[in-house]
């Protein structure tokens, strides 16, 4: 007889253990200063928004439209393996101190952003009702009921097979959450709020005891579950080598179409190969990101040593993030096979970095000429965009495929 | 005629100390189809892990057109290609563009892998896949891809590592037919299989590995004389050889 809450204790204990481990290179990587940083800088222009926030806008709305995505959405970590469609499928019926634990455990988390964003929204929010604001706590208590009652009809609603079902119930949650919660924070615990949350929580059990009766899905649960680890990991990847990483791939088609460009020829074959593989991995969306982040930073900033400062900063950043396309089928057991000698994977590495980097500092350099004003900028960035993609890549990069 | 491949006396495995093959020798010629047979763990697998060159020998020697992959790194690779007992793909690439990835690696022009290309995606039933992922694709699907993969490049010996498992029949008969052509324009093919009817209905010569050493070899005949069981079917023969030391 294998006791179930056993086993999830051990698998709990060896994920925590797995990410604490981590959190140590998290801590050390900077991120923590960087994070205190822009905590004060968002405080302030926060206080600086609420004074000049007329007290009759109905910002309620925005609390509102915050909170009912936060308690509607959320996936339930199960911790489940793809060997268990095989051998805890059998034990169905006797698994539900595990998903129970599942449970638990996601609310805690989920409680624990919820407090986060009340703690966010609090100042707005007394700003807005005055007077007649409710006390924290009790607001508090009441959202993680609500939160609760969420988690455990999105734990019913994962049995439903079809896709559109679920989005559907998930639609039909969302719509209720916002009902409760527009009362909620526009006119705070009324007879009304009591009524609407009354007939939510029926519902719930309805919604409970219907869906029961299915089958779980596993396959789904599963491959959620797949999802949130692969996510976890490429968060974890950010700051440290995660060996077994596992990328969602993108098509891309457009993109993609670009990297069909290169010539036909076999000295371009690794280049063919991580020009692809940027163009659909995670890398891409991250590059995307960091060149709008870049746009609006570098373009907001007045002062030419601060468009210059902020232009090197996300160059080097979107390198330091590229320089990962290096761990993309590293121990590829083709790479044994062609006959192309292997120091042509660490070239086509080096010169998708630069081409990538090169891109980004041309787009970059529109945000560096608005708006129009004639200063040494202008020709300072173009030195530095060119130069450094190139150092980057073809020095510092190349030294480090060389040396594993 | 001289062989394509020649294994003489390979002695070798994962440790220099702890051999896993013994004295291993064999040639493979052009038109020439081998089988390489034995049970799970008889050394199949490590013995074809030293032809790719991903093992290195303690003792012997592989040289396939008369070259060790010491000698000429890049014209040994080029010569062969190898079909993966399990499909090994790249995950952001589609059918297609591991087609032409590896057409690349070869260095096919693009008008010959034009050429190939459109008749393999016919034979394997895979027109309407060419722009399916790994990850979309069944196990039977990825051998086939490994498959097209190795024969759009048309080398001079291809080695192929139990071809069929997850095939569908079509695709098993397609393959056959493949090799058949191949080996008639004179190609070699070692080609190691647990499916002993057909290795024996379509392989010219035999290897028998036994816990890591040549038990047997040869044609059929030869192999039935070795064995003391003239006129037997190969199944009947292999079971004898390599029956002695499981009890």
């Amino acid at each position: 007889m294998m006791d179930v809450k056993q086993l999830w204790n051990q698998r709990i204990g060896a994920f925590l253990k797995e990410a604490v481990g981590y959190s140590r290179y998290i801590v050390n990587s900077g991120t923590i200063v960087f994070l205190v940083f822009a905590f004060i800088g968002a405080s302030y222009y926060y206080s600086v928004l609420l004074e000049k926030l007329p007290r009759t806008y109905p910002v309620e709305w925005l609390i509102v439209l915050l909170f009912s995505l936060l308690l509607t959405g959320g996936k339930i970590r199960t911790f489940l393996k793809e060997a268990d469609l095989v051998f805890l499928l059998p034990l169905e019926g006797r698994m539900g101190p595990y998903f129970r634990a599942s449970i638990v455990y996601t609310f805690v988390f989920h409680a624990l952003y919820v407090f986060l964003l009340l703690l966010a929204v609090w100042p707005l929010y007394t700003h807005r009702m005055g007077e007649s604001a409710e006390s924290f706590l009790p607001l508090l208590v009441y959202l993680l009921v609500i939160k609760l009652v969420n988690v455990a009809g999105r734990w019913q609603e994962q049995r439903l097979r079809e896709q559109s079902a679920r989005a559907a119930h998930a639609g039909g949650r969302w719509l209720a959450n916002v009902a409760v919660l527009s009362v909620l924070f526009s006119q705070g615990f009324v007879l009304g709020n009591m009524i609407a949350t009354l007939l939510f929580f029926v519902v719930a059990v309805f919604y409970y005891r219907t869906l029961s009766r299915q089958y779980i899905h596993w396959e789904h649960l599963v491959q959620i579950e797949r999802r949130m680890v692969s996510r976890f990991y490429s968060f974890v990847n950010q700051f440290v080598d995660v060996p077994h990483i596992e990328n969602k791939v993108h098509r891309r088609a457009w993109i993609s179409m670009l990297v069909d460009k290169v010539a036909f020829v076999q000295r371009n074959m690794y280049t063919y190969l991580y020009g692809k593989v940027f163009a659909r991995s995670d890398l891409f969306s991250m590059f995307v990101r960091l060149t709008i982040v870049g746009l609006i930073v570098i373009g907001l900033i007045r002062d030419e040593w601060g468009k210059a400062i902020a232009y090197f900063i996300i160059l080097s950043l979107t390198g330091t993030q590229l320089s990962t396309l290096r761990q993309y089928y590293r121990y590829v057991f083709w790479t044994h096979i062609y006959p192309v000698p292997s120091t042509a994977r660490q070239d086509a590495v080096v010169r998708v970095v630069f081409v990538a980097m090169i891109v980004q500092s041309v787009i970059l350099y529109i945000a560096v000429l608005v708006p129009f004003t004639v200063g040494w900028h202008l020709v300072i960035a173009p030195v530095i965009g060119i130069g450094f993609s190139y150092v980057y890549s073809y020095r510092l990069l190349r030294r480090k495929l060389q040396e594993n | 005629m001289e062989p394509i491949l020649q294994v003489q006396g390979l002695t070798g495995g994962y440790r220099k100390k702890r051999p896993i093959i013994h004295d291993i020798t064999f040639t493979v010629h052009p038109h020439e189809m081998v089988g390489l047979i034995g049970l799970n763990g008889a050394g199949k697998s490590t013995t074809i892990k030293h032809i790719l060159g991903l093992l290195q020998a303690s003792n012997g020697s592989v040289r396939i057109h008369n070259q060790t992959l010491q000698e000429m790194p890049e014209a040994y690779r080029a010569s062969y290609t190898y079909v993966p007992e399990s499909p090994l793909v790249y995950e952001d690439l589609t059918l297609w563009e591991h087609l032409e990835l590896t057409a690349m690696a070869y260095g096919l022009d693009r008008k010959t892998f034009e050429e190939r290309v459109g008749p393999l995606m016919e034979e394997f039933n895979m027109k309407d896949k060419r722009d399916l992922f790994p990850q979309h694709m069944s196990k039977g699907m990825r051998q086939k891809m490994m498959i097209m993969n190795a024969f759009l490049v048309q080398p001079s010996l291809y080695i192929i590592d139990e071809p069929f498992v997850g095939l569908d029949p079509i695709g098993i008969r397609s393959l056959l037919e493949l090799m058949v052509k191949m080996k008639n324009t004179g190609a070699g093919i070692l080609m190691s299989s647990h499916i002993l009817s057909t290795v024996e209905r379509y392989c010219d010569k035999f290897v028998v590995l036994h816990n890591g050493r040549i038990r047997a070899a040869g044609t059929i005949t030869e192999i039935q004389q070795q064995a003391g069981m003239e006129g037997v079917p190969l199944d009947d023969v292999f079971y004898e050889l390599t029956k002695d030391q499981s009890v």
